[in-house]
C-alpha cells in the first residue's frame, strides 16, 4: 500500500472510481448541476499546522461544493476564544470574493447561483457552558449549528466515549429549548446513545448527526450511530451525514471511498433517502496524524474504541476529491433524483426547516 | 410562633438550649477553650457579596470554612471572588487566612479567628490544570458538583443519576495528589459513591443532613453514602439550612441536633462535624429569590418553605449554642472537642497536610 504522501501526488483521475463513460458524463453533470452541501467541513481552522486559506482556496473550488458547514472546534469547551476563532474566520471568508457566509437555506442557493461557496458555522461542540443567554449571543455572531456534546461528558449530556451513559441534563432540555426558539441545527454526532436518543425526542425540530457512520458496520466503535438511534432520527424528520474520517468506518488497514459509500447504502436502506447526507469531516492535514497528536485528555478517541489502523482515506483524502462521492454514488446504481438528495438536497431541506 | 426579626429580638439566652447551672457553665468552658470549626460558612454572602466582621467576631468561632459560590461555574469569576475576600481577610487585624490544620490552631493562640478556602462547586471547566492554579491562590476543599450536572458528575437535583465522568476520576486524583479536600455534599448518589471509591483521601459532606430523618430532600445523604464516607476515614458535617433537616414548620437546633445524634449513632462520633451554611443571612428569603429567578429548583429537591428560619441557630451569635446543645444530649467533653474541631483538624492533616 502506498502511503498518503505518495497518494496524494498520484494525478486526481487515478484516485477516483472507475465508471463507465456513460456513468462518467452522468456523474460529471450530476456533480456540477446539483447543489452540493458538506454538512460537516474543519477545512478552515486546520488543527494540526496553520494554512494559509488563500492557498486552500482552489482546492475547495475544485471539489465542486456550493457551500459547507464549517465547524469551531473549542475542544476545552470554553465560549470566548471560540468566537474569537469565529470572527478570526469570518473575517477570511467575508473578505474574499468568492466566499459568501450563510445565515440561512437560501445563501447556499445564492452561491450556487453565483459561483461561489457559502459557508455556514457550527460549534463541535457547544461552548455555552451553564449560561443559555450565550445561545443567542452565538447566533447573533453567526453560529447556526451546534453539537451538543463532544466525547465526553458536559452540563448538557454525555458524550459517546464518556464511562457513563447518561441521558440529557434539565439544562439539556432547556438548553434544546433554547435553540429550537433561535433555529440552530442540533448535531448529535459526538453524543452517547442515551444523550442522542433524548435530544432526538426532546427537540421540537428535526435533529442532525452530521457527520456519522452505521455502528452496524462497526459495532466496536461507539462513535457510530445504532439503528436504534438512526431510525429515530429519521422518525423525527432528521438527517445524517456520513462522514469520510479515517478509522470512523472501518477498522481495516486500508479505508476509503468504499467504506463511506457501504455506510451510505446501509443508512439509506435503513431509514431511507430521505434522511442521508453527506458530512465528510475533510481537513486539509493528515486527518490520522491529527487524532495521534490532539491532545488526549480532550479528544480522548481511545475511549470509544478507535485505532489508528489506516493512514488515509483513499477516494476522498482530500476536498477535491470531493467528485468521487457523486461518482460512486452513480457507480451504486442510484438515480439522478437519489444522488441529488444525498449531496445536498436533504441539507438543504433540514436547513430551510430548522434555520429558515 | 415568632417572625424572624421577632425571633432575633430576643435575648441570647431566651434562643439558647436551657441547661442546669452546672451544665451551663461547662458549655461556656468548653466553647471558650475549644477551637471550633464550621466547615461551610458564606460569611461573605452566599449569592450577593456582603461582609460584617461584627457578626464573626461575635460568632466566637475559630475557624471558618468560607464557601466560594460560584454558581456560573465559571472559573474566572470565582477566583476573583477569592481575590476580594483575601483581601477583606487581609484588611481585618482580627481575621487571618488558613491553609492548614496547624494555622487554626495558631489562630486560636494568637486571639485570632482563621478563615479558609473552598469552591461551591469547583469551576475547573475541563482545564484540570486550573486546580494548582485555585490551590497556589488558596483554595483548600472543593465541591465536585452543585445540585445539577457538570463535567465531573451529576448534582443531587439533576434528573439523571450518572457516576463521575473520566474527567471526574482525573480531577478526583488531582485534588487528592495536591492537597485539596474534596466535598460531596450537592452530588448525585451515583457520583458521590464514585468519588469516594476513586479518592485515596478521605472526603467529605460538609453541609449535609441524614436522608432518613426528612426523605424527600434529595441532598440529605443516605445511610449507604454516609457509611461509605466514613469507612473512607470522611466527614459529615450537619448544616442549618431551614427547611432541609426538616419540613416542620418549626425548626431550630433541635432539629441539627437529631441529626448529628443520627449520623454519631450510625457511623460514630468520629466522623460528625459542623457545617453549618447558614446563621449570616435571611436564609429562606434568599431561597424564596433564588427559586423565583429559577436559579434553584426546590420542587426537584424536595423542599418545602415550611420554616422561616432556626430556633437557636439562627445568628452568628448563636455558635455556642451548638455546644450548649451537645452538652443536653449527652456527650462527653472530648466527644463534643471530636465534633467541634478534632475530627476536622484530623481529616485536614491528612489531606491538606
Amino acid at each position: 500500500m502506498i502511503s498518503r504522501d505518495e497518494y496524494l501526488k498520484m494525478p486526481l483521475k487515478d484516485r477516483f472510481i472507475r465508471l463507465e463513460s456513460e456513468q462518467e458524463a452522468r456523474a460529471e453533470e450530476l456533480h456540477r448541476d446539483s447543489l452540493i452541501i458538506d454538512m460537516h467541513t474543519c477545512m478552515l481552522e486546520d488543527r494540526l499546522v496553520h494554512q494559509d486559506f488563500l492557498e486552500n482556496v482552489p482546492r475547495i473550488q475544485r471539489s465542486g461544493m456550493n457551500g459547507f458547514v464549517e465547524e469551531v472546534i473549542p475542544l476545552d469547551e470554553e465560549f470566548a476564544p471560540s468566537m474569537e476563532t469565529l470572527g478570526r474566520t469570518r473575517l477570511k471568508i467575508e473578505k474574499h470574493p468568492d466566499f459568501l457566509v450563510a445565515f440561512r437555506a437560501q445563501d447556499f442557493i445564492r452561491a450556487k447561483d453565483t459561483g461561489k461557496q457559502a459557508v455556514m458555522f457550527g460549534l463541535e461542540p457547544q461552548c455555552f457552558g451553564r449560561h443559555l443567554d450565550r445561545v443567542a449571543v452565538a447566533y447573533g455572531l453567526g453560529i447556526r449549528a451546534a453539537l451538543l456534546t463532544l466525547n465526553t461528558r458536559n452540563f448538557v449530556g454525555d458524550g459517546c466515549g464518556e464511562r457513563t451513559n447518561a441521558g440529557l441534563s434539565y439544562l439539556g432540555l432547556e438548553l434544546i429549548e433554547q435553540i429550537n426558539e433561535l433555529g440552530m441545527l442540533i448535531d448529535l454526532s459526538h453524543c452517547g446513545s442515551q444523550t442522542t436518543l433524548e435530544a432526538i425526542e426532546a427537540s421540537r425540530d428535526p435533529v442532525v448527526c452530521n457527520h456519522i457512520g452505521a455502528r452496524a458496520l462497526y459495532p466496536q466503535l461507539k462513535r457510530l450511530k445504532t439503528d436504534e438511534e438512526l431510525v429515530a432520527l429519521a422518525n423525527r424528520g432528521g438527517v445524517a451525514g456520513v462522514s469520510a474520517i479515517p478509522n470512523q468506518l472501518s477498522r481495516n488497514a486500508e479505508q476509503g471511498i468504499e467504506d463511506m459509500l457501504n455506510h451510505i447504502d446501509y443508512i439509506v436502506n435503513l431509514i431511507g433517502i430521505d434522511h442521508v447526507a453527506i458530512g465528510t469531516d475533510i481537513v486539509f492535514s493528515d486527518q490520522v496524524e491529527v487524532h495521534r497528536r490532539t491532545d488526549k485528555s480532550l479528544l480522548k478517541l481511545d475511549s470509544y474504541g478507535q485505532e489508528l489502523n489506516a493512514p488515509y482515506m483513499y477516494g476522498i483524502e482530500s476536498p477535491e476529491e470531493w467528485p468521487n462521492i457523486t461518482r460512486g454514488l452513480v457507480s451504486r446504481g442510484y438515480s439522478d433524483d437519489e444522488i441529488r438528495k444525498i449531496l445536498g438536497g436533504n441539507a438543504l431541506r433540514i436547513i430551510q426547516e430548522v434555520v429558515g | 410562633m415568632l417572625s424572624r426579626e421577632e425571633y432575633l429580638e430576643l435575648a441570647l439566652v431566651e434562643r439558647f438550649v436551657p441547661l442546669g447551672d452546672e451544665e451551663g457553665k461547662r458549655a461556656n468552658r468548653l466553647f471558650d477553650q475549644l477551637v471550633t470549626i464550621d466547615m461551610h460558612t458564606h460569611i461573605f454572602g452566599s449569592v450577593h457579596f456582603h461582609f460584617e466582621y461584627e457578626p464573626v467576631r461575635q460568632s466566637g468561632m475559630t475557624c471558618c470554612f468560607e464557601a466560594v459560590p460560584a454558581l456560573s461555574e465559571d472559573f474566572h469569576e470565582s477566583m476573583e471572588l477569592l481575590g476580594r475576600y483575601r483581601s477583606l481577610v487581609e484588611a481585618e487585624p482580627g481575621l487571618v487566612s488558613a491553609f492548614r490544620a496547624e494555622d487554626i490552631v495558631a489562630a486560636k493562640r494568637d486571639g485570632k479567628q482563621a478563615v479558609m478556602y473552598q469552591l461551591e462547586p469547583q469551576t475547573m471547566g475541563r482545564d484540570l490544570s486550573r486546580i494548582d492554579a485555585a490551590y497556589g491562590l488558596g483554595v483548600r476543599m472543593m465541591l465536585l458538583t452543585f445540585n445539577t450536572r457538570n463535567y465531573i458528575g451529576d448534582g443531587c437535583g439533576e434528573r439523571t443519576n450518572s457516576g463521575l465522568s473520566y474527567l471526574g476520576i482525573e480531577m478526583v486524583e488531582r485534588l487528592n495528589d495536591i492537597g485539596i479536600m474534596i466535598d460531596l455534599s450537592h452530588c448525585g448518589v451515583q457520583t458521590s459513591l464514585d468519588a469516594i471509591k476513586f479518592s485515596t483521601d478521605p472526603v467529605l459532606f460538609n453541609h449535609t443532613g441524614a436522608q432518613a430523618l426528612n426523605p424527600p430532600v434529595t441532598r440529605l445523604k443516605t445511610d449507604e453514602q454516609i457509611r461509605a464516607v466514613a469507612d473512607k476515614g470522611g466527614l459529615i458535617g450537619i448544616s442549618a439550612i431551614p427547611n432541609q433537616l426538616s419540613s416542620q414548620p418549626e425548626q431550630g437546633i433541635e432539629d441539627m441536633l437529631n441529626h448529628i445524634d443520627y449520623v454519631a449513632n450510625l457511623v460514630g462520633i468520629e466522623h460528625v462535624v459542623i457545617g453549618l451554611d447558614n446563621t449570616f443571612h435571611d436564609q429562606v428569603a434568599l431561597h424564596r429569590k433564588l427559586a423565583a429567578s429559577k436559579s434553584v429548583d426546590l420542587e426537584k429537591a424536595g423542599i418545602t418553605l415550611a420554616a422561616g428560619y432556626m430556633y437557636g441557630i439562627e445568628s452568628p451569635l448563636e455558635w455556642r449554642n451548638i455546644v450548649r446543645g451537645l452538652v443536653s444530649r449527652g456527650y462527653a467533653d472530648d466527644e463534643i472537642e471530636k465534633v467541634v474541631s478534632r475530627n476536622a483538624l484530623r481529616v485536614m492533616e491528612e489531606v491538606i497536610g
